[in-house]
Formats: structure tokens, sequence, C-alpha cells
């Protein structure tokens, strides 16, 4: 007991308190490219006494994020820590031609950092998005940041990343990050697109509807509501009036079982992806006959069609970046044996491969009250 | 040996330090002189006119013999020597010689003060049998055989005190208590050798296993219900005169945390009440070493939605974090102990002032923060939910060496500690039963007597903790079974 209390004072020099007040929180950071140097911006919490709490940005430049931080260290009374660290944004030019791995790298080095912040590319620059003034109820951006990436990510199409899941595709041979790309509208940042990359590098983005289907191939999350529109012709059993072109359907996703299978390897490989969908309509944009069992089917190949044409849309969209978001490399690797395979080997044969697209629909109900 | 009259009476005053209340009682009765000494300030004096001087009075023909017989008295006893008789006469009963005869009698006529029977105080209940013990053995062991008439009831005497003998009953359940367990106590009762016990508290102290070690080891109750209640699950009760607790043993960890209301209610409240135990205690222990290691080394820790609320009312405390909450836990504590030594009515001023006043002031004055004062309020509760004085006491210490530790190593501090107290209590025996059971040693089929509660038909067994020599309560497949008018 007294050799306890020996070593508990001795030793308790080792440790340096870093007392909750004394910290200038950083809840957000964001990087840009300027010139050959990094350009940061990083959002301070910093408790008031009187009032309300304020947030602050500090900036600097510099050639390495930890030189940033010995920059902004001077700017601030505070020590700056990094331990509330909600969300970090790259703008998109620096993304598109350096690459982020390097910055992330550094985060995921850092103890003080959760794996689980979250990442995006912002547009046109991360700093705009960062110095946004408008973060709705919310302390500071980051917060505010983090909160849309994670609501959006839980119940709608977006396909977001934490800095695990985005070092961890990163490394995977046979998959490709994806990315929420931040975007402002009125000085306040919204989430629109949906960042593609090859490597750690930028290449493109897609809309969030086709998102969607990127979600639903290469995650078991729930992805929430799809508006499809389909043609007239396809749905024209149902339908009352004979005029106009398109017909607009939503439906909310109840469970989908998806199946990706490589069919065979040569000459390029040949995947079989499937995807079993269940629904409920939700609206539709005109008046229909009573749906029955007799003619529901109806309704369910439309949309399978539709589905199916888009999907290929997207896989062709995607091919065209050379991205591979949703992991057939993987599936590739996965299925043949001994085999070695590389980031470079993957990209040649991805550009070849063959993708069949089956989609099964069932509707399950339209709508609760019946 | 022969002494005269006048020297026997002399010796058995010199006994009793020639005590100014010593009296001297001489009666001639047949022309034979019978003395009658007493100390008046504990007799009964209505009881010696009545049955004794006057008794003596109307004797014929008087002896010692004769009067031992008849005396309509219920305790008498023949002395052979002085020092005897003084030692009676001490206890509040009468010496009586006679004339020419070489023994002598004493006879009971004490009257003990002691006050009535009041409801229990330190161990309230809201259901249940209310009636606590009081300071007298006599009355105490009187309630014990009202609540247990098990004929197997064994109340064993037991003396210990060479300057100041005080009176010591082992009670217990002939079959169903653990014989060694029963030796062990009788073999440290009598191994005590020693000049008096104040109090049944100081005498637990005494049969301790651990001497150093800040939990107690044996339980003391105040209610003979809880009392009967222990002695039947095949414990052993320890009744000390002059002492209003009863020490039971061997005693777990948990024996601690219930209460007999436990028992008393439904199952699915008391399970929930004990749990609500537990976490107050829990709570109490870790709450605010939490907030001092958080606030100290973790901030990443907090979650987003606290952030602003600790931030700001930390922001205004001029002081390390530890040295806030070591304050506000000393300010609780001096409350507290102001609160107990007052008289009812102004601790409970107290109570106000110093819950309301001082803490919005130390507030508004930055002294601590907000969260903090809640986190204090909270553990200083939980610590009162102990239904046992003593532990809710040693859970109120605990607290603060956690609290060092947290200051000095965060998180990893409180582990630490964690883990020294859980080792401590692992090697802990009480009466060298294992302290901790019935997590360790793992006994499955008695967590229903320590940490929830099932209802009654489950409880066909006497805990096998104790060791009961017979474990079988009732028929389980009695009671499982339906009992309805038409069957």
């Amino acid at each position: 007991m007294k050799w306890f209390i020996v070593v508990m004072l001795l030793l308790s020099g080792c440790v340096s308190p870093r007392v909750l007040e004394r910290q200038g929180i950083i809840t957000a950071a964001g990087f840009d490219k300027k010139g050959k140097m990094y350009e940061g911006g990083s959002v301070m919490l910093s408790f008031q006494t009187t009032g309300s709490s304020m947030s602050e940005v500090i900036e600097a430049t510099n050639k390495t994020s930890k030189g940033l931080r010995q920059d902004l260290e001077a700017q601030t009374s505070h020590d700056l820590g990094s331990g509330q660290i909600r969300a970090v944004v790259y703008g998109k030019e620096l993304a598109e031609e350096d690459g982020i791995f390097g910055l992330t790298d550094t985060l995921q080095r850092d103890a003080n950092i959760g794996s689980l912040v979250y990442l995006a590319i912002a547009e046109p620059s991360a700093k705009q998005v960062i110095k946004s003034k408008k973060h709705e109820d919310t302390p500071d951006i980051g917060t505010y940041l983090y909160r849309l990436i994670e609501k959006n990510l839980r119940s709608e199409s977006l396909l977001a990343a934490t800095l695990h899941e985005f070092i961890h595709s990163y490394y995977d041979v046979g998959k490709d990050p994806v990315l929420p790309c931040l975007s402002l509208r009125d000085g306040k940042p919204i989430i629109e697109k949906v960042a593609l990359f090859r490597g750690d590098k930028f290449v493109g983005t897609v809309r969030l509807d086709e998102s969607f289907y990127i979600k639903m191939l290469a995650s078991e999350y729930n992805t929430g509501l799809k508006n499809i529109t389909v043609p007239r012709d396809d749905v024209a059993p149902l339908l009352i009036k004979k005029k106009g072109k398109k017909v607009n359907i939503v439906f909310n996703e109840i469970r989908t079982k998806r199946k990706i299978k490589l069919i065979s390897q040569k000459p390029a490989p040949h995947f079989r992806v499937t995807v079993k969908l269940q629904t409920e309509i939700l609206e539709m944009s005109e008046k229909i006959k009573p749906i029955m069992q007799a003619n529901i089917h109806v309704l369910e190949r439309a949309i399978e069609k539709q589905m199916k044409k888009e999907i290929e849309q997207l896989l062709s969209k995607l091919k065209a970046y050379n991205t591979d978001p949703i992991g057939f490399g993987q599936i590739y690797d996965h299925s043949v044996r001994r085999l070695q395979l590389t980031d470079k080997q993957w990209y040649k044969l991805y550009n070849n491969a063959k993708i069949d697209v089956d989609v099964s629909v069932s509707i399950l109900r339209t709508g609760t009250i019946d | 040996m022969w002494f005269t009259k006048k020297d026997r009476i002399d010796d058995v005053a010199r006994q009793l330090a020639h005590s100014p209340d010593f009296m001297c009682r001489r009666i001639e009765c047949k022309g034979r002189n019978v003395y009658v000494l007493f100390l008046s300030n504990l007799i009964n004096h209505a009881h010696l006119h009545q049955n004794v001087l006057s008794f003596i009075h109307e004797q014929q023909h008087i002896s010692i013999d004769q009067l031992a017989r008849c005396l309509p008295i219920g305790a008498v006893s023949i002395c052979e020597t002085e020092k005897e008789m003084a030692s009676y006469i001490r206890d509040g009963w009468a010496g009586i010689y006679i004339e020419k005869e070489k023994r002598g009698l004493v006879v009971n006529i004490a009257e003990k003060v002691e006050r009535s029977l009041e409801k229990a105080e330190t161990e309230s209940l809201v259901l249940g049998p209310k009636m606590s013990f009081t300071e007298s053995i006599d009355t105490n062991i009187r309630i014990l055989r009202q609540n247990v008439t098990d004929p197997k009831l064994v109340t064993e005497k037991i003396m210990i005190g060479v300057r100041n003998p005080l009176e010591v009953r082992v009670v217990y359940i002939e079959d169903i208590a653990d014989e060694t367990n029963v030796q062990t106590v009788k073999q440290r009762l009598e191994e005590l050798h020693i000049d008096e016990v104040i109090d049944s508290s100081v005498l637990a102290q005494m049969l301790d296993d651990h001497a150093y070690t800040i939990f107690p080891q044996y339980l003391l109750t105040e209610l003979p219900d809880r009392l009967a209640y222990s002695l039947l699950k095949g414990r052993i009760g320890i009744f000390v005169d002059r002492s209003p607790t009863v020490i039971i043993c061997p005693t777990t960890f948990f024996s601690f945390f219930e209460t007999t209301e436990d028992i008393y209610l439904r199952w699915a409240m008391s399970t929930v009440l004990r749990a609500v135990r537990m976490l107050g205690i829990f709570a109490s222990i870790f709450l605010s070493p939490l907030y001092v290691a958080v606030i100290t080394y973790h901030y990443e820790v907090i979650p987003s939605a606290l952030l602003l609320t600790i931030g700001e009312s930390r922001s205004r405390v001029p002081f390390p974090p530890v040295i806030e909450a070591l304050f506000l836990e000393f300010m609780i504590e001096l409350l507290r102990e102001a609160g107990a030594r007052l008289p009812t009515k102004v601790g409970q001023t107290m109570g106000i002032v110093g819950g309301i006043v001082l803490g919005q002031a130390a507030v508004d004055a930055g002294f601590t923060s907000n969260v903090l004062i809640i986190i204090v309020a909270l553990s200083a509760l939980g610590s009162f939910t102990a239904p046992s004085y003593e532990m809710g006491a040693t859970i109120r210490i605990l607290r603060f060496p956690i609290i060092l530790l947290a200051a000095f190593w965060g998180l990893v501090g409180i582990f630490i500690g964690v883990s020294i107290l859980l080792i401590h209590l692992l090697k802990m025996t009480s009466l060298g039963r294992p302290y901790l059971s019935p997590i360790y040693p793992f006994r499955f089929t008695d967590m229903k007597y320590a940490l929830i509660r099932l209802p009654v038909r489950f409880y066909h067994q006497r805990p096998k903790t104790n060791r009961p020599q017979n474990s079988r309560r009732f028929s389980w497949r009695e009671a499982m079974k339906r009992k309805d008018l038409d069957e």
C-alpha cells in the first residue's frame, strides 16, 4: 500500500492534464490547396463566462498539416484540442490534384481523434464551408456538419464515410472510397452530391438519387425513399388518363437483398448483380386504378425495368470515372483462387468487366391504410 | 471461617467501594437479627418492602435454607463468600444475612432502567414490523423469542470483560446454522481477554477477520424481524447487553444493501429497488471521480450536446477540477455531519441553508460549476440509499481516494482504483466465509437472495452462502401446483 502511494505520487507528473476550459476545442477542420501549400482552417469553440458560447474560425497556411496546427496555435490563447473534432472537410481542388490520404493519415495517427470523424469534400472550397455562419440551432458549424451528414446517412440515400471507413476502403484492393460532397446554397452548407474517388483522389460526383444505387449495392444500410420515373407505356394498364409521357413513382425501401456474383473470369470478369427489393409505394404522380393482386405486377415490372436501366447507366458512369465504390474488385479478389490482386491490375480488368443486372421488385403494400 | 456480623457487612461494603447508597437494614425476627443489604439506587423499593422485608417479618422460624425455599421471588441464590454477594448486590440484588449463619442469600429485586420499545430509526421501513431492539438484553431476548418460536433456537450466554463484565448471547437455530460458524463465533468470543466492551459495534470490530479494511464485516441491525429472518436462513446473531443493535454473522457484501422491505414487497418492486440502490451506490462512488477525470484529461468523451453546458459552467471556476470536486464533497460531508450532530429542528434548517443557499451561492460566486453540484448531490443521495449506515459511511469515504486517483491519472486511475477495490473485496472474508458471495464464489441459486428477488415460491432452499445444515424450506413441487377449489 505504501508503495502504491509512492508510485502514485511519483507518476502523477507523467500525465499532462488537459482541462476542458483551457482547451480551444476544434469541432471541424477544413483543408484547401493554395499553390504548393495547404491552407487550413479550424472551427474553435471557446466558452464564454457570460452569455452563449462562441465559435471562431482560425486559419493558417503551411506545408504540412501539423505545421498548420503550429501556426493555428500561435493565434489563440487556448490549447488547441482536436479531441472533439466532428467533421473534416477537404476542398475539391485539393482532393482532385493531391489526394487526401496524406491528411487523413495524420488524423488516423492522432490518438485524440476518434476514427468516427466524418470526412467530406467541399465545393468550391473547404474554407467557404467552414466559414459559413448558417448552422441552424447548433452552436457551431462542426456540430452542424456532423448532424447533417449523420442524419442523411441514417435515413437517406447518402453514402458517407467516417475516417475509419475511408482509410479502410483506401487500403482495400478493389474498392474505392466515397465521401459526401458539400456545397453552399445561400451560404448554408448542404449535401447535393456524392464524391467519387479513385484511391484518395477525387474523380467526380454523382447525384444523390444515383448514390441510392451505390448505397443499395455496396452496403446493408437502409436507403430511404426513391423517386423513379417510368415511361407511360409500361404502366398503361393501370392508368385512368391517357395523356402525358412519364409517370413518377415514389417508393420506400423496406428490405433489400443483394447479391453480386462473379460468373466467369475470362476473357473479362463477368458479374451478375441480383437485387431483390421489397418496397411500399408512397406516391404516384397520376391517378390510377385500384391496385389489385392481379395488376400489381405491372407496376413491379415497370419499376424493375427502370431500375435496371438506371443501375446500368450508373455502372457505366462509374466505369467512365474508373472508380469502383461498390467493390466489384473485392468480390473478384475473393472469388478467384490464388490471386493477389493489385489496384493496377484491377482497374485494367474493371474497364472491360461485364456486369449483368437483375432486379426483382415486390410491392408489399401501397400505403399503410390498406 | 466465621466472622462477626459486623465484619461481614463491612467486608461487603468494602467490596462495593463504600458506595453512599449502600444500605444495611436490620430486622429483628424471633430474637435473631436479619440483615438485608442492597444498593438503594438499583432496586425496586416496593418489591423490597412487599416481598422481602414483610415476608421475613412474618416468618415463624427463620433460616437461610428456609428463606431460599419460601421467598416469593423468582431469582434466589445462596452465596458462600462476601465477594460473590457484593457482585450480586452490584447488579441490584439484595443480600440477606441471618445472625449465626455462615452463608448468605441473594434475591433479585433489581429494577433496571431502560427505554420503552420504539420504532426503528436508523433502519426505518415503510412496510413491515417497525419495532426495534432496546438497550436491555432481557427485553431483546424476549422480543427474539416472540419472533422465533422454533424450539431449536439456542441462546448461549458468554460473559466478556474482566473489569466490566458484559453478557453476550450467541443465538442461532441449532439444526440450521453451520456448526463451524457457531464454533468460530464462540471461540472468538471466548478468546477475548479484555477489560470491557462498550457496545455491540465495538464487539463486532473485535471479531473482524480483517482489521485494516474500511468495509464493515458484520451486519448490525436493530430490527427483530431482520434478525429472525437471518437466523432462519442459517446465520448467527450476537446480542450484547446494553446495546440496541445485534450483530449478524457471517455477512456478505450484498447483505449490506438489502432491507427487510425487499422481502416484504412483491418481487418485481424489490428487484427494481435493489437495482436502484446498486446503481445509486455505483454512482455515489464513481460519478465525481468520473467528472474529475473527464474534465481534467478526457474532454473527448463528453457528448457534443453536453460540451457547451459543461464548458460554460467550468469556464467560470478558477480551480482545477479536483480542487473543485474535493471542495464540494467536503461541503456536503460538512452539511451531513452538522445535520447529524444538531437537534432535528435545527438540522432541517441547516439542510436548507447548506443545500440551497450555499450551493446556489457557490455557483454564482464561480466556486463550482452547476454540473458538479448536480453530480455531488447525486452521489451524496446515492450513498444514503445504502440501508446500512456503516456501509453508507464506507462508501462516502471510498469516493475520496478515487477522486485523487482520477486527478492524478484520469480514467486509468479510476480503473486502477476499481481493480484494487475488487481485489480487496475478493480477498475479504467475514467469519472465514467469502465476503463477495454469491458473485465469488459464484452461486447461481443464491442470486435470488442477493441481487434480485423472485416470486416467493422460488425460495424453497436456504442460501448456500450460509452453509445451512438443512437447506430445505418447503417442497418445490407442491408450491408449483395450482391450488384451486375444484381439484
